[in-house]
């Protein structure tokens, strides 16, 4: 499982998301983290949006692709 | 054939739970539902929001002006509005806050005689205010885009909080893949103007996951330039002075009697 998978259990379950708040680390012991390994279980539990972020781009990522940062707002030009 | 509709609606910045039970009513009701998420875990966890759902990310095309890519967005939005179609379109944040596309779709298809509204959400800045521990109205808050901040040379008043967003694309309009930072030294000088070096600045990004924590780096302004920023930081400069009561006006306002 991915990351990204994992999130998006946690973002559609309100039951799941406050359990993992409650308890991260005996959350991701139980059943709901089997599939993930040592490594992505230690970044969910360190909540480090950086590294997070980094991991669950590469997840996304093909080939070195490059993606463009979805800004949605611009100032007018000169 | 029914009437088109477009209801645009923010999904707020941290995933799922910032959904508003309101916005969510929108899109269930709609027939389509095309969106912008700011990381791929949000556009796929859009995707499986609706039946008809689809995202608006391949209206990006690197280094393409970003003026033609909003337009490009708005098109997209009120095609389906014209064949008739109830559609709403979810942006990440608060809809009207920072989004170009959603205010001209919005009055466009006024203008063509479609009904089309904005439903509020959660905004970066109000989760900043949130994490920071930052009330607007203790001293007064303004915001602007950095870019717009230097190019039109914003009037700055050292005693209200100062928040300036996009602070990694500072003089770039087009749409890009890596943070530009070679500006960021360009602020640092401007703001050097009002501030001393050493005036404590907070690096600030709201987290999109549930599970994170907000990203809060606290580095002094002449650091600035050097501090880690990422595609979506925002810059939080705290007041550095005080303003004085007017003394006159407090009278006139009955608060003080000399």
């Amino acid at each position: 499982m991915t990351i990204a998978e994992f999130l998006l259990k946690l973002a559609n379950d309100e039951r799941l998301l406050e359990s993992f708040k409650a308890d991260a680390q005996g959350f991701l012991r139980g059943e709901a983290g089997e599939g993930l390994d040592d490594r992505q279980k230690e970044l969910l539990q360190a909540g480090e949006l950086v590294r997070l972020s980094a991991k669950i781009k590469a997840e996304f990522l093909v080939d070195g692709e490059r993606i463009a940062f979805i800004t949605i707002y611009g100032p007018p030009p000169p | 054939m029914s009437h088109g509709s477009l209801t645009i609606v923010g999904t707020g910045i941290t995933l799922g739970v910032h959904l508003t039970p309101e916005a969510r009513a929108a899109i269930d009701r709609s027939d389509e539902l095309l969106h912008l998420a700011a990381d791929p875990v949000g556009e796929e966890w859009l995707l499986r929001l609706h039946p008809s759902s689809t995202s608006l990310r391949s209206a990006y095309r690197l280094g393409e002006p970003r003026e033609a890519i909003y337009e490009r967005i708005v098109e997209r939005l009120l095609a389906p509005v014209r064949a008739g179609r109830r559609v709403t379109a979810a942006f990440y944040g608060h809809p009207g806050v920072y989004v170009t596309p959603s205010h001209d779709a919005i009055r466009r298809a006024r203008a063509e005689g479609y009904a089309a509204h904005m439903l509020p959400a959660v905004s970066a800045e109000d989760c900043l205010f949130a994490d920071l521990g930052v009330d607007p109205a203790s001293v007064g808050c303004v915001s602007y885009d950095a870019t717009d901040f230097l190019l039109r040379a914003r009037p700055v008043d050292t005693s209200s909080s100062l928040i300036l967003w996009q602070i990694t694309v500072i003089g770039d309009l087009t749409a890009v893949a890596e943070p530009r930072l070679d500006n960021v030294a360009v602020l640092v000088e401007r703001l050097a103007e009002h501030y001393p070096r050493e005036h404590e600045v907070v690096v600030y990004e709201a987290s999109p996951y549930p599970v994170a924590g907000p990203v809060v780096e606290r580095v002094t302004l002449g650091d600035l330039a050097n501090a880690p920023l990422t595609a979506l930081s925002t810059l939080y400069v705290p007041p550095a002075t005080v303003r004085a009561t007017d003394g006159e006006m407090a009278v006139r306002l009955g608060l003080s009697t000399h």
